[in-house]
Formats: structure tokens, sequence, C-alpha cells
């Protein structure tokens, strides 16, 4: 934490801003990207809005590196936003030559921000950038030809005169698709115009295109307005109509007759320069009203989330919890006062006002952690362009089905996901998944299937990875586990046992490492990286059908029930989602096996720990107790302690200053007394036991 | 690390704050304390080095503290009611110092410090770096927290081993 709390010079946070924020951009246009590829493999036609969004993309990055120094990516950016440009004006084509030199500038991009700061590194990137530079304008010189066209559809003149170059172009395109073009009317009050005008536009997305909006001048009262919207869509009239639920009058559908004779082009020079993004211009120069929604696919939209750096969000967090301790406080006064006759009446007052003040406090809370929930989107698109890219380079028929992306988690573990995440899914693609000729012999389709499933229960979150692979080979586990010395031969092991050894420590399953297994690191850092954020990892295959990983998280480390324990005169605070029972102590159900402690819990052999010896705290260490069950994964170890004191919310702290990580101990909680109360680290004591070969799985 | 407040050479003035324990007193430059806190509950730390006594909870900060008696190689601080535990900061490294008593702040001039005697450089004086000497008044042993620090990592360092 002290660490992390570092002050930074105001340089350093400009910079780290500049870094975060082209990040997100490069990243989006990444996705945007994918999505163009995809389409042109699908033998689709591009999306408008994606090129739109690219060409957004590109304009904010050339400005944002612009006004930051960064005159390399600039120039690139400059140079994407242009050829993007031509792109969505449909002045040029795209080709798999061009979507490979983007998506190497953007690749090179993100190298580069890097080595932001590190200016012997720069240097070299911006060699490169150069180059890449030079290729565009290559690629970008080769001539594509499109031809001018007439519309084939009856305007009013009015509007093709308002219409501009790129509204024309999607006219065109829409057209040439076969797609229907209509005339939506629309009049609203002009006090509420915006929120109408925007519920229309986007019920005529859901179904097609808004080519472009335009202030009607005739047949509204003084307190109306009239908004023509010239629409593309496959559906016919009527559809429509339903779709915009339409049942007053104040609407009308049109469709325009498409007459196929060319009329010649209107002068595509009138509307605004292709510079000038979004259709304000026309608009007012039409009808002196601006259109709102079309000022919403201006740069503005990109704007509309605020950037928080993650500390903040745990100051906050702190700042909650002493809050909670804070009124606990209150309260003990407030009682206090209620039971003295003297004051009993002003006491009861001040408990009522605590009891409020503690349910705000709740939801304050809540929206506290709120913000710091994240959609696992954003470690799925990740994932979605390693599979895309190694379904590439490899050659490989493999698809990647993603469900629950919406599902959200806290921000910190999600960053602490994705080298765990993507280390499952290289595996199924890598080792899972056939040749398509092997899963053709099996009868199975030649496209592989990853699929990933994420979902919350309760205060957890569960991601399940499945493939339909060909399961992983049981008897060439154990063959390993016997070579690596983990079990001898005559070990009996449950099928279920044996998979578990995969989590083993240096157990691969595969005879060949390759690139993309991620040398070196196992399904026990997996489990080890899951441990670590409080979650478990699960594992299940079926011969010749495929496996399943399942993780289980916490869905926020930020704040977590814990339950209270005692030894002696000390306290300890246990996170209660590895606890999985607790139990009377009783003694005639102990068993001493090589000097070891052992519960038979419900004919099993339970490994026991007294917490008083574990920590050296002294005092007896016989008689009552409790047993609490902790489990990791699917190892269980009971902790003995001599009392159970009740649950509560804690944040766990880091201690700070001259304690490096005590063995044991994840941090501390404040207690509404003032004391601090020690957060055991439940992965840590089981792992010690594991090692010890106490636990056998 | 005593650090001098202005540049000349003739006029160099140290501000020390000095605190009491087993009937010396103890000075550290007040640019590395933080605050100066009442006893209170010091939640011991399993498996912590020896020299760490605990942990307290600061208004929200889990600060590890550290009892200057033992520290010096002496008798533990007793929880009297002078006793308090000054919050330190050695370049972002915050922990408590325990001490018996929190006298006063002194300014000290450069020529009124001198190298420690040899007796301070005995066993369990090592963080003694300097000495200033008082009319009238018993000497104020300058302490390097810095020392400190490394005496809490060795003492880690042989738990661990």
């Amino acid at each position: 934490m002290a660490a992390r709390r570092k002050r930074r010079t105001a340089a350093d946070k400009a910079q780290a801003e500049f870094v975060s924020e082209a990040e997100e951009i490069l990243e989006r246009m990444r996705n945007d990207f994918g999505a163009l590829a995809e389409a042109m493999g699908n033998g689709q036609v591009a999306d408008p809005e994606t090129v739109n969004s690219l060409f957004r993309s590109a304009h904010s990055l050339k400005g944002l590196s612009g006004m930051f120094g960064q005159e390399a990516m600039s120039e690139l950016a400059h140079h994407l936003e242009d050829i993007l440009d031509r792109l969505r004006m449909g002045r040029a084509t795209l080709d798999p030559e061009g979507l490979a030199l983007f998506d190497e500038s953007v690749t090179v991009s993100i190298a580069a921000l890097e080595k932001v700061g590190d200016d012997d590194a720069s240097a070299a990137l911006v060699e490169s950038i150069a180059d890449i530079i030079g290729r565009i304008e290559q690629w970008n010189e080769a001539p594509t030809e499109v031809e001018a066209q007439g519309f084939a559809v009856d305007l009013p003149e009015s509007m093709l005169r308002a219409l501009t170059e790129y509204e024309e172009h999607r006219l065109r395109a829409n057209i040439e698709q076969g797609r229907g073009i209509y005339l939506v009317d629309a009049t609203f009050e002009i006090a509420a115009f915006e929120e109408g005008l925007q519920e229309v536009q986007s019920a005529i997305r859901e179904v097609g295109e808004v080519l472009s909006t335009l202030p009607s001048p005739s047949g509204a009262l003084a307190s109306e307005i009239r908004f023509s919207l010239l629409t593309a869509t496959e559906l016919g009239p009527a559809a429509v109509l339903q779709r915009l639920e339409l049942g007053d009058d104040a609407m009308t559908v049109a469709r325009l007759p498409d007459d196929h004779v060319d009329s010649p082009v209107p002068s595509a020079s009138t509307g605004p320069s292709a510079d000038e993004v979004g259709t304000q211009e026309t608009a007012a120069e039409t009808g002196g009203v601006a259109t709102p929604a079309a000022a919403d696919e201006t740069l503005k939209s990109i704007s509309d989330t605020v950037r928080v750096d993650i500390r903040k969000l745990d100051e906050l967090m702190n700042l909650v919890g002493e809050l909670a301790v804070q009124r606990g406080a209150l309260n003990q006064i407030a009682t206090r006062l209620a039971q003295d006759p003297a004051t009993s009446r002003v006491g009861q007052e001040l408990v009522k006002v605590q009891k409020t003040l503690e349910r705000k406090l709740q939801e304050l809370q809540s929206s506290v952690l709120d913000v710091r929930m994240v959609p696992l989107r954003q470690v799925f698109d990740k994932l979605t362009r390693v599979v895309r890219r190694l379904r590439l380079d490899q050659q490989k028929e493999v698809r990647l089905d993603v469900r629950g992306a919406d599902t959200e988690l806290d921000k910190l573990i999600v960053e602490e996901l994705v080298d765990p995440l993507m280390h499952v899914v290289r595996n199924a693609f890598d080792h899972a998944i056939e040749p398509a000729d092997e899963r053709e012999a099996a009868g199975k389709s030649a496209e592989g299937c990853i699929q990933i499933v994420a979902s919350q229960r309760g205060n957890d979150v569960l991601i399940s990875v499945t493939d339909d692979g060909r399961g992983i080979d049981v008897e060439k586990v154990r063959e390993r586990a016997i070579a690596a010395g983990l079990v001898t031969d005559s070990t009996e092991l449950t099928r279920k046992e044996t998979l578990d050894l995969i989590f083993h420590p240096g157990l691969s399953t595969c005879d060949e490492v390759t690139e993309t297994s991620g040398r070196g690191v196992g399904m026990d850092v997996v489990r080890a990286n899951i441990g670590a954020l409080g979650g478990m990892v699960d594992v299940a295959s079926e011969p010749g059908v495929g496996s399943t990983i399942t993780i289980v998280l916490p869905i926020t480390l930020a704040i977590i029930q814990a339950l209270l324990v005692g030894v002696g005169s000390h306290r300890f605070a246990i996170p209660l989602n590895s606890i999985r029972e607790t139990l009377l102590l009783e003694p005639e159900h102990l068993q001493r096996t090589e000097g070891r402690e052992m519960l038979n819990l419900r004919g099993e052999a339970l490994p026991l720990r007294r917490l008083s010896e574990e920590f050296q705290l002294g005092g007896p260490t016989d008689g009552k107790g409790y047993v609490v069950v902790l489990a990791v994964g699917d190892a269980r170890l009971g902790l003995i302690v001599d009392a159970l004191n009740g649950q509560q919310d804690t944040v766990i702290k880091a201690i700070q200053g001259p304690v490096a990580a005590v063995r044991g101990i994840a941090g501390a909680t404040e207690m509404g007394d003032g004391g601090a109360v020690l957060v055991l680290d439940v992965s840590a004591l089981v792992e010690d036991v594991v090692r010890k070969g106490e636990f056998r799985d | 690390m005593v650090e001098a407040h202005a540049t000349t050479a003739f006029d160099v003035t140290v501000e020390l704050a000095c605190f009491g324990v087993g009937g010396q007193v103890y000075g550290v430059d007040v640019l590395q304390i933080r605050e100066i806190v009442r006893w209170q509950t010091v939640t011991p730390l399993p498996k912590a080095p020896a020299l760490i006594e605990g942990v307290i909870d600061l208004r929200g900060d889990i600060v590890p503290v550290i009892d200057l008696g033992v520290a010096l190689g002496g008798e533990r601080v007793e929880d009297t009611i002078d006793a308090r535990i000054a919050v330190l900061d050695v370049d972002e490294m915050v922990f408590g110092l325990r001490v018996e008593v929190a006298v006063d702040v002194i300014s000290a001039q450069a020529s009124a410090i001198e190298e420690p005697p040899a007796l301070a450089t005995q066993a369990g004086y090592e963080a003694v770096r300097a000495v200033v000497r008082r009319e009238g008044d018993a000497p104020v042993m300058v302490l390097s927290l810095e020392h400190l620090l490394e005496s809490v990592y060795r003492s880690a360092r042989e738990e661990g081993a």
C-alpha cells in the first residue's frame, strides 16, 4: 500500500493519464478492427457504425497524442483518420492488406505507449511508426475505383440538398444493398422534443439505419417541431410502424418510391467537408434547429464516462469503513444516554437518528462498491482477440462463445483474472481442441468451440470455460504424476483425484510445449492466482467430449464478510467465503497420526491446526473449542479456535511500514473499539498444510 | 538522519523531538515525525520480526509498532499515563515507536552535536549516531532511524533462517 501511494509529480500524472486514455482508445480501435475483419471474413458489408467509431477514435487519438507531444503517434493517427474518412465516405474500399496495416498500426501504437517516458526505447519505436506510415501511404495511393452513381429513389430536392457528403454516401450504400428507404415524419412538443426524437432514433436503429435527421419546415404548430428522418431498413412499412409503436398520428412513415431512373448526382460538394464530424451544420442551415441526436454521434459521446484511479476508490472505501466505526461509537453513547432516566428522551432520539445514519451508511457503502464494479466484458474482449489471433496464426478452426459478459466484478479482481483466464483458454485452444481431421474422424464438427459462461451466484461470480475437445486423459495424468514422483504405482486415486493432479506444480498433460500455452506457467499457477483472490478452481472432464474449468470468485475484495474468532485474548478475522462450516470441537473425534491431529469429519480425515500453536500464542492447547473448516479449492483444513465471536463486514487493509508480508496474515481490519484485528490468509494456511502432504487429493 | 535546516555552515540548527526511555533521553529529527499519539492497544503480530511489537489502528491505517526499549536492548516500555507512540515516516516507511515519555523539542546548534562516546557504540547503542550535550541537562542521544529499521530487518532474517 505504501508503495502504491507514492506521490507522483504532476508531469508523471499527466503522462499516466495520457497513457491510460490513449490505451482505452487503442483498445476500442482494436476491437472495431477485429469486428471489421470478422465481417469481411464472413463476406458481409462493414457496419458503418464501426467505421464511424474507428474514425472518431483515430480523430481523438490524433488530438490527444498531439497535445502530449507524441508527434509520431499523432502523425500515424492522422493517416488512419484520413483513410477511415475515405472508407466511411465510400471513397475507398477495405482489403485484407489495409486491415493488416490497421492492426499493425494499433499494435505499434500500444507498444509505443508502453515506452512513453523511456526515451531510448521510444526512438526505436518512432522509426517503426515512420515505417508503417510509409506503407499506409503506399496502400492509400493504390487506386480504388468507386464510381459515382445516381439515386434510385425519389427524394425531394430540398432534402437532397441538405444531405452531407457522408449521408449521401450512406444513402447510396443502403440502396445498393437493396434496403427500403423511408421518410419518417414525427412531430414533437418543442419543450420536450429532444427526448422524443432520441427515442424514435434509437427505435429505428434497432431495425435499420438513420441516414439523416432534418427539421421539417412545414405543417407544425408554433409549439411543435417536426422532423423528417431519412431511414433505411429491410422491413416493410407496416413492420416499421409497428416497431416504432406509433399509435398516434404525430408520426407518419412513407416509403420513397424507387424510380430506377438515374437522376443526376446532386452537387456533392454542397455539404460540409468531410473533416467536420457530424451533421450539425446542415441541420442548422435548413431548419435553424440543431438536432441533439446527431450531436450524440460526434466526438462528445466518448467522454460520457469518468475515469477514476482505483486508489481513489480504495480511499473512499476506507472512509466509509471509518464512518461505520464512528457510527458504532455513536450508537454506544446513544444507548447509554437512553438508559439513563435523566437523559432517556434525548437518548432515544439519538438512537433513532443513529439508525437512519446506519441505513444511509449502508447505502453509501453499496454505492461505492457499485462504482468499483466493471463488467467481465473487458476481459472477455481480450480473450476474443487472442483467440482470433491464435486462429489466424495456427490455422486452427476454433470458435469462442462468450456468455454473461455483463456479469460484474470488482475492478481489482478483473485485473488479476486476465492472466489465469487467458491461460485456461489457451490451454483449451492448444491442447484440448483436436485438429480438424481428428475431430471429423470422431464425428464432431470440424470447428472446435470454447465456451465461456459467467454468472453471479449470491456474493460469488462463477466463470466456466468449456471446450468440446478430446478431454483430459486421466491415464496420462497418472503416468506423469508417477513419473514426477507425486504418487506411486500403488496409490489408489479416484478419477476426480487424478484430474485434480493437473493443478499440481510441474505437471502438464501435453508432451510438447508450444508458444501459446505459456511456457512454464501451469494450472498450479492458475489455482494459486485464483486462490490469492479468495477464489477456487475446479476441473471436470469427459474423454472425447471435453473439459470444463470452473472458477468461483468473490464479487469484491474491498468489503468482506468475516467471522471473528478468539484465541486466548487474541482476536482474528477469517473471510467468510473460505469457511465451509464451523463445528464444536469434540475431543473424542480427534485422531493423532504422525504427531498431527486429524478430525474424522463424516468419514473423511480433516487435517487440523490449532491457531494458538500456528501463531505461537501460548495458552492451553486442550479443552473446549471450535473447529472452523476452511476450504481453498478442494483442499480443506480445520482450524481450532477458542471462541466464535460473530460476523462482521470488514475492510481488509495491508499492514504498512517495515513489516514484509507475514505468512498467514492477509492484513488487518479496524474494529469499533479502536483496536486492530488481524485477518487470516486462508489460502496460505491451507497451502502450508497441503505442502506438508497432509492433505492428499 | 540528522538534517540541517539551514545551509550556511555557521548557522545550522537541527530540531530534535526528545523521548525518554530507560532513564536516557533520545532525539529524533522532527522532520521524520508524523505525529505523536497516546498509548493505545497494540495487536500482537504473530510470526513478525522480534522487534515488531504488533500493529495499531491509526485512524484506519494499520501501522506496525517498535518498542524503543526493546530495540535498544533494554526493557519493554510500560503502559503508563505518560507513554506515547511516535509515528515516524522514514522515506515513506511508516511505523510507530513506543516510548516512555515525550519530553520536548530542542533546537541544537551544529557545534553542540558530537560523535557518540565510545560507550554508546557498544551493544544496544548502535542506533545512536550522535550526542547533543546540554548545560545542566541530560545529553540527548540522536537516533538513526535507518539503523533501527535495519535491525528490524535483521531480526526478521534471523528468524527466517
